[in-house]
C-alpha cells in the first residue's frame, strides 16, 4: 500500500512522532529554513518545505545556504522586476518553485516573466474569481511556447500526468490530493485536505492511524467523491474539461462557466504534448 | 458460437422507462431448479452433439440478481453435475443493473468464470428507478455502490445507453457525461426500440437517431484517444476504414442459427427481444431439446433473408455489407414478416452519408465484392 | 534581428521623420505589453536570433523600459536602443543606476542627433545629460534630409562625450502619402558631394561613418567611391535596401517605417522570424521586378544584378509610382 506524504506545520513535537515518512513542512518564515531542514530530516525525509510568505518574491532574502533544499514558496506577487533580476543568478541555483496568487492582477504576466527566465513557478488560486482568459493565455504559453522556459504549475502537472482515459487531479501540485498527501495538525489529527484540516474535519484524531488511513470508510468515500457529480447530475459531469478539473469550480460554474473552455483547451494541450512526445520518442527509437 | 439469452426470472427492482419486460410481462415467475437442471442437461446434450461448438449463457432479465445468491450457487452445482464433460465449453455472462450486487455475488461470479458485467446507465432523473416515479436518486446511489465493488474486484464492465427523446435536447452533453462517467470507454448508444404503443413518449425516429449521433461524431472523431470504444462509432469506423468485420447481431446477417432465448417457464424463442415481444416461438425446453430449438425450421426463414433482401429492399445498397438489412425483428415490427429491411437502416445510412463520410473522408465500400 | 516599437509617442518632431505616417495613424498611448515582448523574444530566440532593437516613438517613454532591457539582457540578447536621448531626470537616474555598467557588447544606444543650433535648448541639454552617462554605449546617428547639411556638431559630441566613433548615416526618404523632408533625386549629387567633403575630416578624427539603407551606388562617382572605400572600408559601403522588420506594440509587422502601411501583417501569421523575413524579402523581390530602383537605368544596372546595389530606397521608388496609372502588379501600389 502506498505510503502517504504528510503535510504538517513546523512543529518539532509532531515531527518527532513521525518516522520514515516523507514530509511537506509548512511555515511562513524563511529564517527557519535550516531548522526545518534539520528537524525534518532527522527521522524522516523532507519532500518539500512550503513557505507561505507575505512579501513579494523579489523581496525574499534568498541565500546561498538554501541550495539543495526543496522549496515551494507562495508569495502574493512578484514584486519589482529589478529586485528579482538582481537575485536571478542565485535563484536559478536553488531547488525552488514560486507560486503567485491569482488574486493579484499582474500575476499572469509575472508568471510568464519568471517562466521565461527559467524560474519554475505556478499559480496559487486565491479567493477572487479566476480570470479564465488570462489563465488560458498563460496555459497556451506554458504548453505551446516555442522558446525554452521553466514549467508553470498546474499546467506542467496536468500535461505530464494526463492520461486521455483517466482523471488527472492536479491538486497534487498543492499537496492536496488525498490519494498522495495527508494533512496533519500540530496535535496529530489527520485530515484529507487543507480545507478539511482548517475546518476541523478530521478522518482520524490519532496519528497512529496514518498507515491505515486507506482502510477507513471515509477514505473510500473521498476516493469516490467524483461520483457525486453524476449522482447530482451536476453541469460538471457533462463538461468536456471534467477529467482535468474534476469539479473544482463547480460552485462558480453555475454563474461563470469560464472554466469549461479553459479545461477543455487544457485537455487539448495535454493531448498535443503527449503526441509530441510520442513522435519524438519514435524518432529516437 | 451459440448464445442463449437466459432469463430464469423477469422480476426487476427497477421500472426503467424504456424496458419492454417491465412494460409487458408477468414478472413473478422464477425458473424452478428442476427446470434449471433440464436446461443444463440440454446444454450438455447440445454441446456433445457439436464437439467443436462453444456456448455462451447470458444471464438476463429483469434483474437476474433477484434470483438470489443461492440460485447461482445451485446453477454451478447443476452445471458441475450434468455438464461434467462439456462445462469447459460453457461461458457465462451476465447483464445486471448492479443495484443488488455484493461481494458474495462477485465471488460466485468469479467461480462461474465471469469477470465482467454488462449494465446500462442513464444520467437523467425519472428514467430508471423503482416505483411509478422512478426514484433515480436511490437507484443511482446503489448503482454506483455496485460499480465501486466491480472496480474493487477488478471486474470489467460496459454499459448501454438508450437514446430516447430526452437525449435529443443536448447530444453533446449526453456524450460528455457518458464519457466522463466511463473514461475507458466501452459503451453503446442504442436507439430506444418500442414494440407497440409509445406510452411514455420517448420514441425517436431513425432520422433523429442519426442526427443525435451526427452531433456527437465530430467530437469523437477528433479525439478518439480520449473516447475509445464508443459504439456505434468504433465498430462503423473499424468496418469502413480498417476493413475489419465488427458487426453486432442485428447487422451481421448471421443471427439465424446462433441465438436462442429461454424464459422463466422454459419458453424458447430466438433472442431476448423476440422473447420479450413474443414474436417467434420455438416451443418450450420442457418439450423440445436445445438441439431441436437451434434446428427449428423457422430459422430457415431468417437465413433466407440475406438472399431475399439482397434482391429486393437492399438491392444495390452499398452499405449491405455492414448492415444486411438490420434486425429481422425490426422488420417484423413494421411488416409482420422478416423479409424486409429494418426501418433503422435509414438511421445508419443517414448517419454514414450525412456525417461519417463527409467528416472522415472515408467511403464505405463493399470489399467482399 | 527585429525592431520592436515599445511606444508610439515621440518627444521630438524631426522634419525628416520616416515614422511620421505610422505614428500619425497609431494610437499614441499604445505601448507594448510584457506578454508581447516575451512573445517576440521567444520568436527570435527560437529562430536562433539574439539581437533586438528597441525603438518607438521614443522607447524610453515606456514605463517598463529599464525592466525590458534588463529582461532582454537576462535572456542573453544583445540590445540596440534607438533613442533621441531626451528623457526625464527620473528615467535618466534610474537608467544610470541599472544600465550604465552594462557591457558595450550587450547594450548599444543609437542616438539620432539633430544640429543643436537648430534644436530647442532644453532638448540639447537633455541630450547632453544622457550622453554624459551613456556616451560610452552610444553611437550617434544622423539623417540627411537636405543637400546642404552640417556634421561638425557630431564630431563635437563624439569628442566631448566619448561616444562610439562611428556614425550611422541615414538618407531621409519620402514617405508615400506624407509630406516629410527628404533629399530629392535631382539634389542627390549635391548631397553626395557634401558627404564626401566630410570624409577626410571624419577620418582625421578616426570616426567611421556607415551607410544605413537606401543609398544608391550610382549616387557617387568612381572617385567618390574610392574615397568612401578608403575611409569607411568595404564593410561600411552598403548600398542596400531590404526588409528591416518592424514590430508594433499591436503586434503588427511591416517591412520598414516608410512602408509601414504596405502589406502590414500580424506577427501571429508567422511561425518564425525566418518565415517572416522570407515573406518580406519575397515581396521586395517581386516588386523590384516591376520597379527596379530610383532611376530607370536601375532596371538594367549590372551592379543591381550583381547585388552590389539594390537601386535605392524601395519606399522612394514606390512613391514615384504613387500617382501613375495602375498598369503594374497591384503589389507595387501603395
Amino acid at each position: 500500500m502506498m505510503q502517504h506524504i504528510i503535510v504538517c506545520p513546523f512543529n518539532q513535537g509532531l515531527i518527532d512522532r513521525l518516522h520514515s515518512r516523507q514530509l511537506v513542512i509548512q511555515d511562513n518564515n524563511c529564517d527557519r529554513i535550516h531548522d526545518i531542514t534539520r528537524v525534518g530530516n532527522r527521522q524522516n525525509r523532507i519532500h518539500s518545505i512550503f513557505l507561505n510568505l507575505r512579501e513579494p518574491f523579489g523581496a525574499v532574502p534568498f541565500h546561498e545556504s538554501w541550495k539543495g533544499i526543496p522549496l515551494n514558496i507562495s508569495c502574493p506577487e512578484m514584486g519589482f522586476f529589478k529586485d528579482v533580476a538582481k537575485k536571478l543568478p542565485l535563484i536559478k541555483q536553488l531547488k525552488l518553485r514560486v507560486f503567485l496568487s491569482s488574486d493579484h492582477k499582474n500575476t499572469y504576466t509575472q508568471l510568464r516573466i519568471l517562466s521565461s527566465l527559467g524560474i519554475p513557478c505556478g499559480i496559487m488560486f486565491g479567493e477572487l474569481p479566476v480570470h479564465w482568459e488570462a489563465l488560458n493565455d498563460l496555459m497556451v504559453y506554458s504548453v505551446y511556447g516555442k522558446a525554452k522556459h521553466a514549467s508553470i504549475e498546474p499546467f506542467q502537472y496536468i500535461i505530464s500526468h494526463y492520461r486521455s482515459v483517466g482523471r488527472t487531479d492536479f491538486s497534487s501540485v498543492y499537496f492536496d490530493n488525498p490519494m498522495q498527501f495527508l494533512h496533519c495538525s500540530a496535535e496529530g489529527k489527520i485530515a484529507l485536505s487543507a480545507k478539511d484540516l482548517a475546518a476541523g474535519n478530521f478522518i482520524s484524531e490519532n496519528i497512529d492511524d496514518l498507515d491505515r488511513i486507506q482502510e477507513l470508510p471515509a477514505f473510500a468515500e473521498r476516493k469516490n467523491e467524483w461520483q457525486k457529480f453524476f449522482l447530482k447530475n451536476s453541469i460538471c459531469a457533462s463538461c468536456p474539461g471534467w477529467r482535468v478539473c474534476l469539479g473544482k469550480y463547480a460552485v462558480q460554474a453555475e454563474t461563470d462557466p469560464g472554466c469549461k473552455q479553459f479545461y477543455a483547451d487544457t485537455m487539448d494541450a495535454a493531448d498535443f504534448y503527449r503526441m509530441k512526445n510520442e513522435k519524438e520518442q519514435e524518432v529516437w527509437r | 458460437m451459440a448464445v442463449i439469452i437466459f432469463k430464469p426470472t423477469e422480476k426487476c427492482n427497477s421500472n426503467c422507462i424504456y424496458c419492454d419486460v417491465v412494460a409487458r410481462k408477468d414478472q413473478h415467475v422464477v425458473m424452478s431448479f428442476d427446470l434449471l437442471e433440464l436446461v443444463f442437461k440440454n446444454i450438455d446434450e447440445f454441446l456433445k452433439s457439436k464437439p467443436e461448438e462453444k456456448l455462451t449463457l447470458i444471464w438476463h432479465g429483469g434483474e437476474p440478481l433477484l434470483l438470489g445468491l443461492d440460485y447461482f450457487k445451485r446453477a454451478l452445482e447443476i452445471q458441475d453435475k450434468f455438464c461434467l464433460d462439456t462445462k469447459q465449453r460453457i461461458e457465462h455472462a451476465i447483464q445486471s443493473n448492479l443495484t443488488l450486487i455484493n461481494q458474495d455475488f462477485i465471488d460466485v461470479f468469479k467461480q462461474m468464470g465471469i469477470h465482467q458485467i454488462g449494465t446500462s446507465y442513464d444520467p437523467y432523473p425519472h428514467m430508471r428507478g423503482p416505483g411509478a416515479d422512478r426514484d433515480t436518486d436511490t437507484y443511482n446511489k446503489k448503482f454506483f455502490e455496485g460499480l465501486n465493488l466491480l472496480v474493487k474486484n477488478n471486474f470489467g464492465w460496459g454499459f448501454i445507453y438508450v437514446v430516447t427523446k430526452r437525449s435529443l435536447e443536448n447530444p453533446l452533453d449526453v456524450f460528455y457525461l457518458l464519457t466522463n462517467f466511463k473514461m475507458s470507454g466501452g459503451f453503446m448508444m442504442n436507439p430506444v426500440l418500442i414494440y407497440g404503443e409509445d406510452k411514455n413518449d420517448i420514441a425517436i425516429t431513425p432520422e433523429e437517431y442519426s442526427d443525435f449521433l451526427g452531433a456527437i461524431f465530430p467530437v469523437w472523431w477528433r479525439n478518439q484517444d480520449r473516447f475509445p470504444q464508443v459504439d456505434p462509432f468504433k465498430s462503423l469506423v473499424t468496418n469502413i476504414r480498417d476493413k475489419q468485420k465488427s458487426l453486432g447481431c442485428a447487422d451481421s446477417g448471421t443471427c439465424a442459427y446462433h441465438y436462442a432465448y429461454i424464459g422463466p417457464q422454459g419458453e424458447a424463442s430466438h433472442c431476448g427481444r423476440a422473447g420479450d415481444w413474443q414474436i417467434i416461438s420455438y416451443g418450450n425446453i420442457k418439450e423440445r431439446s436445445l438441439i431441436d430449438i437451434y434446428g427449428d425450421a423457422q430459422r430457415d426463414a431468417l437465413a433466407q433473408r440475406n438472399d431475399v433482401l439482397s434482391k429486393s429492399d437492399c438491392k444495390d445498397c452499398r452499405l449491405w455489407y455492414i448492415c444486411h438489412g438490420g434486425c429481422p425483428l425490426d422488420a417484423f415490427t413494421k411488416h409482420q414478416g422478416f423479409h424486409h429491411k429494418s426501418a433503422w437502416c435509414e438511421a445508419k445510412k443517414g448517419f454514414i452519408e450525412k456525417y461519417l463520410e463527409p467528416i472522415t473522408g472515408l467511403k464505405a465500400e463493399d470489399h467482399e465484392g | 534581428m527585429a525592431n520592436v516599437l515599445l511606444t508610439q509617442k515621440c518627444v521630438r518632431s524631426c522634419p525628416y521623420c520616416f515614422a511620421k505616417k505610422h505614428m500619425s495613424s497609431s494610437e499614441p498611448d499604445d505601448i507594448i505589453r510584457w506578454e508581447d515582448l516575451i512573445y517576440i523574444t521567444d520568436l527570435l530566440d527560437s529562430s536562433g536570433q539574439r539581437h533586438m532593437s528597441l525603438l518607438g516613438g521614443e522607447p524610453t517613454l515606456h514605463p517598463h523600459f529599464i525592466d525590458f532591457v534588463i529582461y532582454l539582457l537576462e535572456r542573453n540578447f544583445r540590445i540596440t536602443v534607438f533613442t533621441s536621448g531626451i528623457m526625464s531626470e527620473k528615467m535618466l537616474s534610474e537608467a544610470s543606476m541599472h544600465l550604465s555598467n552594462v557591457s558595450p557588447e550587450r547594450l548599444n544606444f543609437v542616438c539620432n542627433l539633430n544640429d543643436p543650433a537648430k534644436s530647442p535648448f532644453s532638448e540639447v541639454e537633455s541630450i547632453k545629460k544622457f550622453m554624459k552617462i551613456f556616451g560610452h554605449l552610444t553611437s550617434p546617428g544622423f539623417n540627411i534630409y537636405q543637400p546642404h547639411f552640417e556634421m561638425e556638431f557630431l564630431i563635437d559630441y563624439i569628442n566631448n562625450f566619448g561616444l562610439k566613433r562611428n556614425i550611422r548615416l541615414g538618407l531621409a526618404h519620402p514617405i508615400p502619402g506624407v509630406k516629410n523632408s527628404y533629399v530629392k533625386i535631382d539634389e542627390m549629387p549635391k548631397m553626395a558631394e557634401r558627404l564626401i567633403s566630410y570624409l577626410p575630416v571624419l577620418d582625421s578624427f578616426r570616426i567611421k561613418p556607415g551607410f544605413d539603407c537606401g543609398f544608391p551606388m550610382c549616387l557617387f562617382t568612381d572617385e567618390q567611391l574610392g574615397v568612401i572605400f578608403k575611409v569607411i572600408g568595404p564593410q561600411g559601403m552598403k548600398f542596400g535596401c531590404g526588409p528591416a522588420i518592424d514590430i508594433g506594440p499591436d503586434m503588427k509587422v511591416w517591412s520598414c517605417f516608410p512602408l509601414s502601411n504596405f502589406h502590414k501583417k500580424s506577427i501571429y501569421d508567422f511561425n518564425s522570424m525566418d518565415e517572416l523575413m522570407q515573406y518580406y524579402q519575397n515581396l521586395h523581390a517581386k516588386i523590384r521586378i516591376e520597379a527596379g530602383g530610383l532611376y530607370e537605368k536601375c532596371d538594367d544596372c549590372k551592379f543591381r544584378q550583381e547585388r552590389l546595389c539594390t537601386g535605392g530606397c524601395l519606399a522612394h521608388t514606390l512613391s514615384q509610382l504613387h500617382d501613375e496609372e495602375r498598369v503594374r502588379y497591384e503589389e507595387v501600389y501603395i
